[in-house]
């Protein structure tokens, strides 16, 4: 679904942070927009929120110039996960070019992981997505709190998927950058044979998650 | 669904400075910023074209000359370096993408820090305008966005229970039409249902009395016959005792008035031709009875309707004449037949014989035959005297006639109805009195093996 005008010579993506209501999507995109490099980064937009809830979506930019001259900008949602927003949902999974599956780690949670994951794939076959195809990882949050799933049966659950699974605890900012990183990486690889932003636009994948996920420069250095 | 996917809901669209600000928006703050003592105040492009601007405007209506070469050499990380000591410049920008500047000169008396406290004020509050209408524009294309999904949702929703509804409402509507219907058509399989039953108990009946009849009426007849050869014996043995003169006594020319043996002997002949004439009648009863039940001895083969029809007429060719009846053919194309032609014939027979006899004279009996579908259908029409409704139920019910006594034995129907069944047809007759009957058959054409129920099985 990538917006790709040859003539302007840009192209729009769209990454989607998809997953139950409370599971950590807002605070992963406040945490990313705590640590990444001001350059090329814009400033967290968050639509009305009503009592830490995301009601509309959140809207993390990134915008920079490839060595080719092609513009790229991307832009990181939030969806509501909350069940009633579903049209919401749908909206901004709309034309999505990768998903970070947020699931909440709490052993009760498990059911409303299951069920975001199923509202998941009935939405992306909604607005025409191929999940078989679309860039997708997922991230198991809240790692520091008692009561968890434990990590084997993660791994043991989602091994036969493919589908790379990140340990995250976005409060305290671990697994944030390691998610968000391995989702640019493959949203990169999933245009790259589409649009060859290698040979066509000289955008190597290590140019392009650098730009996107590249740390403050305070941070870098420790 | 499918077709709510044509729609596109992208959210988000890339937007430029134009798209975002309106006059309106700008203007008001560039008018402030002159008054407070400001040369010029713009608002430009990315590629430092002016899209509003307030004060003393340049001719070229652009960025000073330094700037825009370097926006030329897309060198905007140190763009705002090239602010001057009577001019600031910033980027302004959208979701981390420069789209235009920010731009405001002084004339050279201007104290520079005054110069750039406004250029401070004047663009923070230049960017919350621009995030404020952002956010407006992304609520409401989302809000414009779900209630036009909603919305299309519910007008599915909507298309599809109209639909239901209107399947009710029909349905509703032909509700008592159907019962009506229904009602009807089981009243008629039930009737048939009784009718079979009926003549399926009957004929049983019938062929174990005709078998009872058939022993005493053999011996009955040959005894008649018998009888008959004595009784000439006897007639010429008087015979020969009158012509005898020598036994011509008074004494029994007297005995011979009185007992009336002249009279006696002329009746006699009468009266054993009747009873042989009715046990002759009876005879033929038994064996219609038996031709009836022996039905199911016959073998089948392919036949053309019409040709058997055709034969039929011919084996009543006497009588039509004799009646001076008039025969009209409407035949049409019907594919062969599977069954057997002797009894198709005996089934036409039956109703034909009935059509010549429906009237006295001007008898017109119509032979219609066709296909539909994977029936043929023939139908018998007369223009006799019809059937009382009454007793159309009980036409094809054996030894049910209207007929004299000698005329009609009432099995006629019943053989042809039994027929017909066999071969998974049916009958049906349509009469109004004066008005004729009409006889219609209808028997499928690819059905091989009789399905109907005969009675005699
Ligand atoms: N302990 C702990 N709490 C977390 C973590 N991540 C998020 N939370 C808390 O969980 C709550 C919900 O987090 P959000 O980021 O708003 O959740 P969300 O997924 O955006 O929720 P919706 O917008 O309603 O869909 C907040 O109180 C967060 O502080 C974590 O890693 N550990
Ligand atoms: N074409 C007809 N017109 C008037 N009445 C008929 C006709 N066909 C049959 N019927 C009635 O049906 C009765 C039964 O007919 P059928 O079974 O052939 O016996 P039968 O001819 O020996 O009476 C007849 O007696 C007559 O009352
Ligand atoms: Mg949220
Ligand atoms: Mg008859």
């Amino acid at each position: 679904m990538i917006e790709y005008d040859e003539i302007e010579q840009r192209m729009v993506l769209k990454l989607v942070y998809y997953g139950p209501a409370m599971s950590g999507k807002t605070t992963n995109l406040l945490r990313l927009h705590d640590i990444l490099a001001i350059e090329g980064r814009g400033d967290l937009m968050t639509l009305d929120t009503k009592d830490d809830r995301t009601i509309f979506f959140d809207l993390l930019p990134f915008f920079f110039t490839a060595p080719g001259g092609l513009k790229i900008k991307v832009k990181v949602y939030t969806v509501p996960g909350q069940v009633r927003h579903d049209a919401t949902r749908k909206a901004v999974l709309t034309r999505a070019d990768g998903i970070a599956f947020i699931a909440d780690s709490q052993i009760s949670e498990s059911a409303n992981n299951v069920e975001s994951f199923e509202n998941l794939e009935k939405n992306l076959a909604f607005v025409g997505i191929d999940i078989e195809k679309i860039p997708l990882i997922i991230q198991f949050n809240k790692r520091d709190l008692k009561d968890i799933i434990s990590e084997d049966e993660i791994h043991r659950a989602w091994e036969s998927t493919g589908i790379p699974v990140f340990m995250a605890s976005a409060l305290y900012g671990q697994g944030v950058l390691e998610t968000f990183r391995r989702l640019v990486a493959l949203t990169y690889d999933y245009i790259d044979i589409r649009h060859s932003l290698k040979e066509k636009h000289m955008l190597t994948k290590e140019m392009f998650v650098d730009n996107l996920a590249r740390l403050s420069a305070d941070l870098a250095e420790q | 669904m499918e077709q709510m996917d044509r729609i596109d809901f992208s959210l988000g669209a890339d937007m430029g400075l134009k798209d975002i600000l309106s006059a309106p928006d700008v203007l008001p703050l560039l008018k402030a910023m002159v008054e407070a003592g400001a040369d010029l105040a713009a608002v430009t492009d990315d590629k430092g074209k002016f899209l509003w601007s307030e004060g003393n405007i340049p001719d070229n209506r652009e960025l000073p000359s330094t700037v825009m070469e370097a926006i030329t050499k897309r060198d905007h990380k140190n763009l705002e370096t090239l602010s001057r000591v009577n001019w600031r410049l910033s980027a302004i920008y959208h979701e981390a993408e420069p789209i235009g500047f920010f731009f405001v000169s002084a004339p050279e008396a201007l104290n520079e820090q005054f110069l750039s406290n406004l250029m401070d004020t004047a663009f923070t509050g230049l960017n919350i305008i621009i995030r404020n209408i952002v956010k407006r524009v992304f609520t409401t294309e989302l809000h414009t966005t779900v209630v036009k999904r909603s919305y299309e949702e519910l007008l599915e929703i909507n298309k599809n229970l109209t639909a239901s509804e209107k399947k009710y409402k029909e349905l509703a509507e032909t509700l008592e039409q159907r019962v009506i219907e229904r009602t009807e058509e089981l009243k008629r399989a039930y009737t048939r249902l009784l009718q079979q039953e009926k003549m399926a108990s009957i004929g049983k009946l019938a062929a174990g009395v005709a078998h009872e009849i058939n022993n005493p009426m053999g011996f009955i007849y040959s005894n008649l016959n018998t009888f008959w050869k004595y009784i000439k014996n006897i007639d010429e043995m008087l015979r020969f005792y009158s012509q005898e003169s020598g036994h011509r006594s008074r004494e029994s020319e007297e005995l011979r008035k009185k007992l009336k043996i002249d009279f006696i002997i002329n009746d006699i002949h009468g009266l054993i031709k009747q009873s042989v004439d009715g046990a002759e009648r009876i005879k033929n009863i038994v064996v219609n009875l038996k031709d009836f039940s022996h039905i199911d001895e016959a073998t089948d083969s392919e036949m053309s309707i019409n040709e058997e029809m055709d034969n039929t007429i011919g084996v009543l060719s006497h009588e039509i004449k004799n009646r001076s009846a008039e025969i009209a053919k409407q035949y049409g194309q019907v594919a062969g037949f599977y069954g057997n032609p002797g009894l198709i014939c005996q089934a036409f027979l039956n109703i034909l014989l009935n059509a010549l006899h429906s009237r006295d004279d001007n008898i017109i009996v119509t032979i219609k035959t066709e296909q539909h579908g994977d029936n043929a259908v023939i139908s018998i029409a007369d223009n006799g005297k019809g059937i009382p409704s009454e007793i159309q139920s009980r036409i094809f019910e054996p030894f049910f006639t209207t007929k004299d006594v000698g005329k009609g034995i009432g099995m006629g129907l019943t053989v042809t109805y039994d027929i017909i069944s066999r071969y998974g047809g049916n009958i049906e007759v349509k009469s109004e009195p004066e008005k004729g009957a009409t006889f219609v058959i209808t028997l499928p054409l690819n059905g091989k093996r009789e399905t109907g129920n005969g009675f005699y099985e």
